[in-house]
């Protein structure tokens, strides 16, 4: 200790070097509770020591100046930040296919009395009773009012299933804009980052900032990220580069001929195709799922009406002419399309329910239409219409399963990540607590010694010379 | 592990929610009495509960079907016994008028007789259930016989077999063709009547020869119509057993047990309960701030 000038220093310097302990440790109780924060610390460190003077008899070397802050340590794993963003992608995929296909069967109810395969036992019912007294006004009556719903139902699917599909467009719409500004929010951290560890500073809020973007963006769309040396984070997404440095490459999205939106990379104009998180949810649903619902549908419609209409000709109707048409099906584009009952219905006496001419007690033909139940016309010859529909309703049924249970392990997954992070990360006010009335108690230590100094200039100054008087 | 303040509101919040859940899902049980909601609850049990209810309405409309025919063959069988008693009357009148003692106006009387059974005869062969002539073959709404002024019958109807189906590839024959069992006895009761009028014994004798073989006809088609019926009838039976174990089966596919769910519903209340307290106790848990003075 070279002075008593030089103590007061050393005091003082210890003292804010507390201060900033503490200051610390208020901004990690601050932060105890907000999302993607992660602990810091002041790591303390001896200050610099100075040598003594080599005159005089006191000589002992180097002294140590105190504590001083040697950084402020962010607590940070980054092999689990990578497995959580991997994660995320795959649960915020699941999560969405679950909530939408979710949504599908509850609004179709297929196993409900209001499902398809009802309807469809209504229509062959109707047939068979038909086929029992076939000169009843009634029954006809009836036969057109469950034919009518059947074709109503059916159309009512098509229709829900169409704006599912455009209501995919919107929220693709919306994912890509986010998309487009977390890339250039995170290409302007990039530049702060890096011009922070630039000059030996630790960005750990900035950090913290782009980590939180970054995992947005994993539920967004998956991506890779690498942090570069220094400090910027490279950034791919369906292996284009979405950010690099202090660039980022945009999305822009057009319309195809059925009015579905795709994206495609503004720059080079390649297509981009999400392979993960909620977009490839969100494509999956519009571009597979749904279609595949649609096919099936039409399937069934199609060949309905090829069958029934095919026998229905076969027949004679309560007047003694050939049977018309009696479903008519018409589609538009793709995936549209319509079944209704032909117009010469509207008078149910042009049921074709007799097998000959002129025959009123005749029901043989709206036997073989009932039997139409029975018989194997779908999926070539493997299945009846209510089999194959069944399968179908079975077969979504298991997608929503499969997405419902996918949807709940990769959460129960992510969550335990979640908790190895914030077991290493996250804030812990027990132990902010004792660090602060430590570093509290460490403070106060120098204040009394700062006390010592300044009794010891008293006796210095006030004391000195004074012998005698 | 170290244990952050945050890490235990999250479980607390997730463990409430996965309480929750199941709290729900056992509710809507109870409430349903459904085991499944939707397909994806258990997409094979789906699959076969669809399969079961189609396969109840099916054997429903079979049901239907053997019930609409056995009340047309009962039409038709107290049709077809009237016309058995018709016929053996002009049996029993023929074989009178044949015996020896009888004189010209016995036999006209006879003759009387004979010509107003024709009528009747006719008559029940217009027989008609619910709206539909049963005789008629195919044309139900055509008066099938007509007595003509000659004594002639036509028939308007045509030889239309009405099949039904009554089971997924079992169909029977509900209509008696009235012509082909009833137009011999039309004819021989005329001859019966005309050899009465002429007084003829010879031309009575040959007319009862015609009558009777008119009136085995006639018994011919009721027991046609009694074995079809009967044959309907044990469909009908046999369905009906079906309809009983297809419900059953199909209850125990979809609907819950009362008991089950009772039960597990009040234990899953007493673990939400539990959790509710243990989240609340975790929530609010103290740190050392609190103690620090």
């Amino acid at each position: 200790m070279g002075n008593l000038f030089g103590s007061i220093q050393n005091a003082v310097s210890s003292m804010l070097s507390y201060q900033q302990v503490i200051e610390v440790i208020e901004h990690n109780v601050a932060n105890a509770s907000t999302k993607g924060y992660r602990r810091q610390e002041a790591i303390l460190t001896p200050g610099v020591p100075t040598s003594t003077a080599r005159a005089g008899g006191n000589y002992v070397g180097q002294m140590g100046t105190g504590v001083r802050v040697d950084y402020i340590r962010q607590y940070n794993l980054a092999f689990i930040d990578a497995q959580i963003r991997s994660q995320l992608a795959e649960s915020s995929k699941w999560e969405l296919s679950s909530n939408i296909l979710s949504q599908i069967e509850a609004t179709f109810d297929e196993t409900g009395d209001d499902g398809l395969i009802p309807k469809l036992d209504a229509f062959w019912a109707g047939w068979q009773s038909l086929a029992d007294d076939p000169a009843n006004m009634s029954l006809r009556i009836n036969l057109v009012q469950v034919s009518a719903d059947l074709a109503d139902a059916i159309n009512n699917r098509v229709d829900t299933l169409n704006s599912i599909r455009q209501d995919q467009n919107n929220a693709i719409l919306q994912s890509v804009d986010e998309i487009n500004s977390i890339a250039t929010q995170v290409a302007k951290l990039n530049t702060e980052i890096t011009k922070a560890i630039g000059v030996n500073e630790s960005p750990n809020d900035l950090i913290d900032e782009r980590d939180r973007l970054l995992e947005q963006l994993a539920e967004l769309t998956g991506g890779t990220v690498n942090i570069q040396e220094n400090g910027e984070a490279l950034v791919t997404i369906g292996g284009h580069a979405l950010v690099v440095g202090s660039n980022a490459f945009e999305l822009t999205t057009t319309r195809d001929s059925n009015n579905l939106v795709q994206i495609s990379w503004e720059a080079d104009g390649r297509d981009f195709i999400p392979n993960s998180g909620k977009l490839a949810g969100l494509f999956e649903v519009r571009d597979v799922t749904v279609p595949e619902q649609l096919t099936g549908l039409k399937e069934l419609a199609e060949t309905l009406t090829e069958e029934i209409n095919e026998q229905h000709a076969e027949g004679y109707d309560l007047n003694g002419n050939e049977g018309d048409e009696f479903f008519v099906f018409s589609t538009s584009g793709d995936y549209y399309f319509n079944l209704k009952l032909s117009d010469n219905l509207d008078d149910p006496a042009h049921i074709a329910a007799a097998s000959s001419e002129d025959s009123p007690g005749d029901g043989n033909n709206a036997t073989i239409m009932a039997q139409l139940r029975e018989a194997l016309l779908m999926n070539g010859g493997a299945s009846t219409f209510n089999s194959y529909y069944n399968s179908q309703i079975t077969a979504f049924g298991l997608k929503v399963k499969e997405a419902n249970t996918k949807s709940s392990d990769s959460s129960v997954v992510l969550s335990s990540l979640t908790e190895m992070r914030d077991s290493e990360s996250g804030v812990s006010l027990d132990e902010e607590a004792g660090n602060l009335v430590s570093a509290q108690k460490s403070y106060q230590a120098c204040a009394r010694v700062l006390t010592a100094i300044d009794e010891m200039l008293e006796v210095l100054i006030n004391g000195t010379g004074l012998v005698g008087r | 592990m170290r244990v952050t303040h945050r890490m235990m509101t999250e479980n607390a919040i997730q463990n409430m929610e996965d309480s929750l859940q199941r709290l729900y899902t056992l509710q809507q049980k109870a409430s349903t009495m459904k085991n499944i909601q939707r397909a994806s609850d258990d997409p094979s049990t789906a699959s076969t509960v669809l399969t079961l209810r189609s396969t109840v309405e099916i054997n429903k409309s079979y049901i239907s079907t053997t019930q609409l025919s056995d009340d047309w063959m009962s039409a038709t069988n107290t049709a077809l016994e009237q016309m058995l008693d018709v016929a053996k009357r002009a049996v029993q009148l023929a074989q009178t008028g044949m015996a020896d003692t009888q004189g010209a106006d016995e036999r006209q009387a006879l003759a009387d007789e004979m010509g107003s059974l024709l009528q009747q005869a006719v008559d029940i062969g217009n027989t008609s259930h619910l709206g539909n002539y049963i005789f008629a073959g195919f044309s139900t709404t055509t008066i099938p016989f007509t007595l003509n002024s000659d004594s002639s019958v036509t028939y308007n109807g045509d030889t239309g077999v009405m099949l039904r189906q009554i089971g997924p590839s079992q169909t029977i024959s509900q209509n008696i063709i009235g012509n082909t069992y009833f137009s011999d006895l039309f004819e021989n009761i005329v001859i019966a009547r005309d050899a009465l009028n002429s007084n003829d014994s010879e031309a009575i004798q040959n007319a009862l020869g015609g009558l009777e073989s008119a009136l085995e006809l006639v018994n011919q088609s009721v027991t046609l119509n009694g074995t079809r019926q009967r044959q309907v009838k044990l469909t009908q039976e046999r369905l009906e057993n079906t309809q009983t174990d297809l419900d059953a089966l199909l209850s125990e596919k979809e609907d819950v047990s009362m008991i089950e769910v009772a039960a597990l519903l009040s234990n899953q209340e007493t673990v939400y309960q539990a959790v509710l307290e243990v989240s609340n106790r975790a929530i609010s848990a103290l740190s050392l701030f609190d103690m620090l003075s």
